[in-house]
C-alpha cells in the first residue's frame, strides 16, 4: 500500500510539472506579455527596462529554468493588477473554493448514488426512464445556464435565496446546486450501469440462495461493489467540477480561485494565472490520490496487490 | 439500445436509426441547427441593427406597430436590451457555435490521432513521453486549460477555436493509442509486417481504418463538449467577443436584464441545452452502432 | 418407500420463461421424489431446462420466468405456498446450493471466512467469534489446508478447487437437509474435479444430506448418485437407478447419450454423436421433444408426448416403445 501510494505522488508530481511547463510554453510562445502590460506610447527603452525587470530579456531555457525554480518554491511573483503577492491572492481564495467544491460533491454523491441504484433495481419501469431521461438533461445544460435559471427562479421570481455573495449558509445553495447538476447526471448514469453490472453477477445469485436478508445484500454487497466504478467516475469529473466552478464564481461572485481566474485571465494578469492554474492542478490531483486510497479501502484487490 | 451486427449489416444505419425514435429525434434537431446555422442570413431580421425604441420586447407574432420601426418582422423571440431581434441573433450564434466546434474538433481529431497512432505503434519512450502529457492535460480542466491559453494570445473567433482544438485532443489520442495496442496483436498487423508492408502504410491502410468507429464515436461525444466550452468562453468575456451573437455572450448579457427580460435567458439556454443533448444522444447511438463500448468513457 | 422418508417431491411442476417471441415452458410437468439422504443426478445437455428446474425448486427464478402450476413439497411442506420472507428463510438454513463458477460465486470485496460466516450469522444467530470457529472447523472438513490464514483471504487469491471447497463449505454452513449441486465440478480441470467428487460423497455418506445433482456429464453424475433423472426438453424422459442407466437403460435418448460418451471399451472407435441439435426453448416439437433425433421415433412420436410408464426394477421411462395404446394411460400418472 505505501508502495502503492509512493508511486502515485511520483506519478502526480511529473504530472504538476508537465502541467506548469505547458502553461509557461503558452504564455511565452504567444507574443510579447510586455506589451500588454506596458502603455501604448511606451518608447524602447522602456520596454526594455520593463523585460529586464520581469526577467524577460534572458533566452527561453534560462526562463524555463528560473521559472520551474520559482514555482518549485512557490513564488510566482506580484499580480500586474494590484501588485500583490499572487500566491497569497490564490491562497486566500482556497477556502472559498474547497468549500463551493465539497458541497457539490457531497450533494451529487448522496442524491446521485441513490437515484442511479434506485433506476437499476427497478430497471425497464418508469423511474428507471425517468432517472435516464433526467441524468442525459443534466448532462446537456451548461453550468452557466443552469445558474442564472436557479438565481432567476429562486432569487428573482420567488426571492428566498440570496442570488449571489458570499457568507452564510444561505448563499452556498444555488452555488452548490448549480455546481453538482452536471457531476450528479453524471453520477446516476454510472451508478445505474454499474449496479445492473454487479446484479448479473452470479455471486448475486449465491447471496440469495443463501437466503441473507435483501438490504444486507443490496447495502453490504451490491451497494459497495458498484460503488468502485463510480469512485473512477468521481475522479474522472472532478475537473469538469473545477471546470464549473470558475463559471459559477464568476456568475454568483463567489470569491473563490475560479473568479480569480477567470478575472485574471480578462486582464492578462500571468502571474495570477499561473498561480491559479497551478493550485487548480495542485488540487485536482491530490483529490484523485486520495479516491485512489478510497478505492485500495474498498477493492482489495487492489490493496493486496500493489 | 441493443444493436447486433447483423442487424447493422442488414439494414444499414438509416435502418437501425428508425428503429431507435430519441436517436433519431436527436438527428433532426441536429439537421435543423444546421439548416439554421447556414441560412442564418436568410432571416428577415438583422442580428446587429440596434433599435433602442424597440428595446427588450417580449416574444410576440405582432410587427412593430408603431411609426420609424426598425423592422416590419415581428420580434417572435423578442428582443434585447438594444432592441436587437432575438431570433436573428441565436441563428447567427448557432452558425458560430457550430463553426466553432466543428473546427476544434477537426482539429483535436487531426492532432489527436496522429498522437495517438504515434504514440500507440512506436511505443517505448515516446508513447511514455507522449502519455504522460496527455495524462497531465486530461487532470487539468478543459475550461482552465482554455482560460489560461485565452489570456496568452487574447479571444476571437479564430483563437478559440484553436484553443479549444489543442486542448482537446487528449481523448482522441487516448481513445487511438488503446486500439492500437489492442489491433497490433491482431494476426492480421503480423502477416502485414512479415510480407514487408513499411510501417507507415500499416499504420494508414490497415490500422487506421479499424479504429474509424471508436475516432467517430468520440469526435460526436467532443463536439458536445466544445459546443459547451465555446459558450462557457464567450460567457466569461474571454470567447467570440461582442458584438458578434455567441449563445455564451446573449446569455452574458441576459444576466444584466434579468428582471426585465425573462426570454433572453431562457430561449439562448434551450437552444444550447437542444443541440447538446442531441450531440450527446447521437453519439451514444454511434457507439452502439460501432459496438465501441470504450469510446467516450472520459 | 413411506412418505416420512421422502425429503423432496415435485409434482407436476410447470415453469414457464418469457422471452421476446412469447412465453415457452422451459420446465414441462416433472415429477419426482428424492428420499432422505439419496443423491439424485439430474442430467441433460444445455438448454434441457435443468438449471431451470433446480432454480425453480429453490424459488430463484430471473424476472422474467415464474413457475405457472405444480407443487414442490419439502418435509411435506408446501414451499410454492411460502411468502418471500418464508422462503428465505429455507434458502440457505435448510436448502444449500453450489454453483458452477467458483470465481464469480464469491463477492471478490470480502474474505471467505466473512462470506460463510454471514449465512451463519442470520440463520443461527450466531456471534462473530463463533461464526468464525464453526468457520474453520468447516473449511478443514471441506479439505481446506491451514484453515485460519483461509478465513482472512480473499476469493482471488484462492485456486479454483480451493475456491470450490470453501463453497460447499458455505453450503453447509448452516447444516442443510438438501444441497442443491448445479454443475458444481464443470469449471474445474479433471484432478481437482475427481477430489471435488470425493468430497462431496464423503460428506454425503457422513452428513447424511440429500443431494440434487444436476450435471450434464454422465460420468460424473455415476460418481456421485443414487438415482438418475434423464431431462430434455424440460421433461423427465427416464428416472432410474445409476446401475440401471448404465447397464439398462430404457429411453432411446439415454441410449444415445451412452453411446456419445467417451469410454474404456470404445478406444479406437468412432463416437456417436446423436444427431441432431437440441431444440432451443422456442422451437420445441410437439409430441416427445426427442422425436425428431430419436432413430425409434414413430409416427405417433410427433403427435403427443408419452405418458410416464413404471417398468420392472422401478424405472420411469417417458416413452411411446414402453407404453402401449390397450394399456390405460393418463396424462401424468402417478409413479
Amino acid at each position: 500500500m505505501i508502495k502503492f501510494i509512493l508511486r502515485r505522488l511520483i506519478q502526480s508530481l511529473v504530472t504538476i510539472v508537465i502541467i506548469v511547463s505547458v502553461v509557461f510554453l503558452v504564455l511565452n510562445l504567444s507574443g510579447d506579455p510586455i506589451r500588454m502590460i506596458a502603455s501604448p506610447t511606451a518608447s524602447e527603452a522602456d520596454l526594455a527596462q520593463l523585460r529586464s525587470a520581469y526577467g524577460l530579456d534572458k533566452p527561453l531555457a534560462v526562463r524555463y529554468v528560473n521559472y520551474l525554480s520559482k514555482v518549485a518554491h512557490l513564488e510566482f511573483g506580484e499580480s500586474l493588477r494590484t501588485q500583490q503577492e499572487a500566491l497569497q491572492m490564490v491562497l486566500k481564495r482556497l477556502p472559498a473554493t474547497l468549500v463551493l467544491a465539497f458541497s457539490a460533491l457531497v450533494l451529487a454523491t448522496i442524491v446521485g448514488i441513490p437515484i442511479g441504484m434506485l433506476a437499476a433495481l427497478k430497471k425497464g419501469t418508469s423511474i428507471d426512464s425517468t432517472a435516464v431521461l433526467i441524468s442525459m438533461i443534466g448532462q446537456a445544460m451548461p453550468v452557466f445556464w443552469i445558474a442564472l435559471l436557479l438565481i432567476f427562479l429562486f432569487g428573482v421570481l420567488i426571492p428566498i435565496l440570496p442570488p449571489s455573495g458570499y457568507g452564510t449558509p444561505a448563499h452556498l445553495v444555488l452555488p452548490t446546486i448549480s455546481l453538482s447538476l452536471f457531476l450528479l447526471a453524471g453520477i446516476v448514469r454510472v451508478t445505474r450501469s454499474s449496479t445492473l453490472e454487479v446484479l448479473s453477477q452470479p455471486f448475486v445469485n449465491v447471496l440469495n440462495s443463501k437466503g441473507i436478508s435483501e438490504h444486507l445484500i443490496l447495502i453490504k454487497h451490491i451497494f459497495r461493489n458498484a460503488s468502485i466504478p463510480v469512485l473512477t467516475q468521481l475522479s474522472l469529473q472532478m475537473r469538469f467540477v473545477i471546470g464549473g466552478s470558475v463559471v459559477v464564481e464568476s456568475v454568483f461572485g463567489w470569491p473563490g480561485i475560479g473568479q480569480l481566474l477567470a478575472q485574471s485571465a480578462y486582464g492578462r494578469d500571468y502571474p495570477v494565472v499561473i498561480a491559479s492554474t497551478f493550485f487548480i492542478a495542485l488540487f485536482i490531483l491530490v483529490f484523485s490520490m486520495v479516491l485512489d486510497i478510497f478505492y485500495g479501502l474498498i477493492d482489495p484487490r487492489v490493496r493486496v496487490w500493489k | 439500445m441493443e444493436i447486433t451486427k447483423t442487424k447493422r449489416r442488414e439494414k444499414g444505419y438509416f435502418g437501425v436509426l428508425v428503429k431507435h425514435p430519441l436517436a433519431l429525434i436527436a438527428h433532426i434537431i441536429l439537421l435543423l441547427a444546421v439548416i439554421a446555422a447556414v441560412f442564418a442570413n436568410f432571416f428577415p431580421a438583422d442580428a446587429l441593427e440596434q433599435d433602442l425604441m424597440s428595446s427588450l420586447l417580449p416574444p410576440t407574432l405582432h410587427a412593430d406597430s408603431f411609426p420609424g420601426a426598425a423592422s416590419s418582422f415581428p420580434h417572435i423571440l423578442g428582443t434585447d436590451s438594444l432592441g436587437r431581434d432575438l431570433t436573428a441573433r441565436i441563428l447567427l450564434a448557432i452558425r458560430i457555435s457550430l463553426l466553432v466546434s466543428f473546427f476544434s474538433v477537426v482539429i483535436a481529431m487531426i492532432v489527436g490521432v496522429t498522437l495517438g497512432l504515434v504514440s500507440g505503434y512506436i511505443g517505448g519512450a515516446v508513447d511514455n513521453v507522449i502519455m504522460r502529457i496527455v495524462d497531465a492535460l486530461m487532470s487539468l480542466p478543459f475550461v482552465v486549460l482554455a482560460i489560461a491559453v485565452v489570456a496568452a494570445i487574447g479571444p476571437g473567433l479564430i483563437n478559440v477555436a484553436l484553443v479549444l482544438g489543442f486542448t482537446g485532443w487528449v481523448t482522441f489520442a487516448k481513445l487511438v493509442r488503446g486500439e492500437v495496442l489492442r489491433i497490433r496483436e491482431y494476426s492480421f498487423i503480423e502477416a502485414a509486417n512479415s510480407i514487408g508492408c513499411s510501417s507507415i502504410r500499416i499504420l494508414i491502410k490497415h490500422i487506421l481504418p479499424q479504429t474509424m468507429g471508436i475516432i467517430l464515436v468520440n469526435a460526436t461525444l467532443t463536439m458536445g463538449q466544445m459546443i459547451v466550452s465555446e459558450a462557457t468562453l464567450s460567457f466569461l468575456g474571454l470567447g467570440v467577443p461582442a458584438p458578434t451573437p455567441t449563445l455564451g455572450g446573449i446569455l452574458a448579457d441576459a444576466q444584466q436584464t434579468f428582471f426585465a427580460a425573462w426570454w433572453i435567458m431562457v430561449f439562448p439556454g434551450l437552444i444550447l441545452m437542444a443541440i447538446i443533448l442531441s450531440i450527446n444522444i447521437i453519439g451514444d447511438f454511434l457507439r452502439d452502432y460501432f459496438d465501441t463500448s470504450e469510446a467516450g468513457s472520459r | 418407500m413411506s412418505e416420512q422418508e421422502i425429503l423432496l417431491s415435485v409434482r407436476n411442476l410447470r415453469t414457464l420463461i418469457k422471452t421476446a417471441n412469447g412465453t415457452f415452458s422451459a420446465v414441462d410437468g416433472v415429477n419426482f421424489d428424492l428420499e432422505k439422504g439419496k443423491a439424485l443426478g439430474i442430467v441433460g445437455e444445455s438448454g434441457s431446462g435443468k438449471t431451470m428446474l433446480s432454480m425453480s425448486i429453490l424459488g430463484l427464478l430471473p424476472q422474467t420466468a415464474r413457475i405457472s402450476e405444480g407443487e414442490v413439497f419439502l418435509n411435506g411442506e408446501d414451499l410454492r405456498t411460502l411468502s418471500k420472507k418464508e422462503y428465505k428463510k429455507i434458502r440457505g438454513k435448510k436448502i444449500g446450493t453450489i454453483f458452477q463458477e467458483p470465481l464469480t460465486s464469491f463477492d471478490p470485496l470480502y474474505t471467505i471466512g466473512d462470506q460463510i460466516a454471514e449465512s451463519l450469522k442470520h440463520h443461527c444467530g450466531l456471534k462473530r467469534s463463533e461464526a468464525r470457529i464453526k468457520v474453520i472447523e468447516l473449511l478443514e472438513t471441506v479439505g481446506i489446508p491451514r484453515p485460519e490464514s483461509v478465513y482472512d483471504e480473499f476469493p482471488f487469491q484462492l485456486s479454483g478447487g480451493m475456491r470450490q471447497r470453501a463453497m460447499i463449505a458455505m453450503a453447509l454452513a448452516p447444516s442443510p437437509e438438501i444441497i442443491i449441486a448445479d454443475e458444481p465440478t464443470t469449471a474445474l480441470d479433471v484432478t481437482i474435479q475427481a477430489q471435488i467428487l470425493e468430497l462431496l460423497k464423503d460428506l454425503q455418506k457422513e452428513r447424511n444430506v440429500t443431494v440434487l445433482f444436476v450435471s450434464h456429464d454422465l460420468g460424473v453424475i455415476a460418481e456421485i448418485v443414487d438415482e438418475v433423472m434423464v431431462v430434455y426438453g424440460g421433461q423427465v424422459m427416464e428416472h432410474t437407478d445409476v446401475n440401471n442407466l448404465f447397464y439398462n437403460p430404457a429411453h432411446p435418448y439415454t441410449k444415445a447419450l451412452l453411446k456419445a460418451r467417451p469410454t474404456l471399451t470404445t478406444e479406437g472407435k468412432r463416437l456417436r454423436a446423436i444427431a441432431g441439435q437440441v431444440p432451443s426453448l422456442e422451437a420445441r416439437p410437439s409430441g416427445c421433444p426427442f422425436h425428431p433425433r430419436c432413430e425409434q421415433a414413430t409416427e405417433k412420436c410427433s403427435k403427443k408426448a408419452p405418458p410416464m410408464t413404471v417398468l420392472e426394477n422401478s424405472i420411469r421411462v417417458a416413452c411411446w416403445l414402453y407404453c402401449h395404446e390397450n394399456e390405460k394411460s393418463g396424462e401424468q400418472p402417478n409413479v
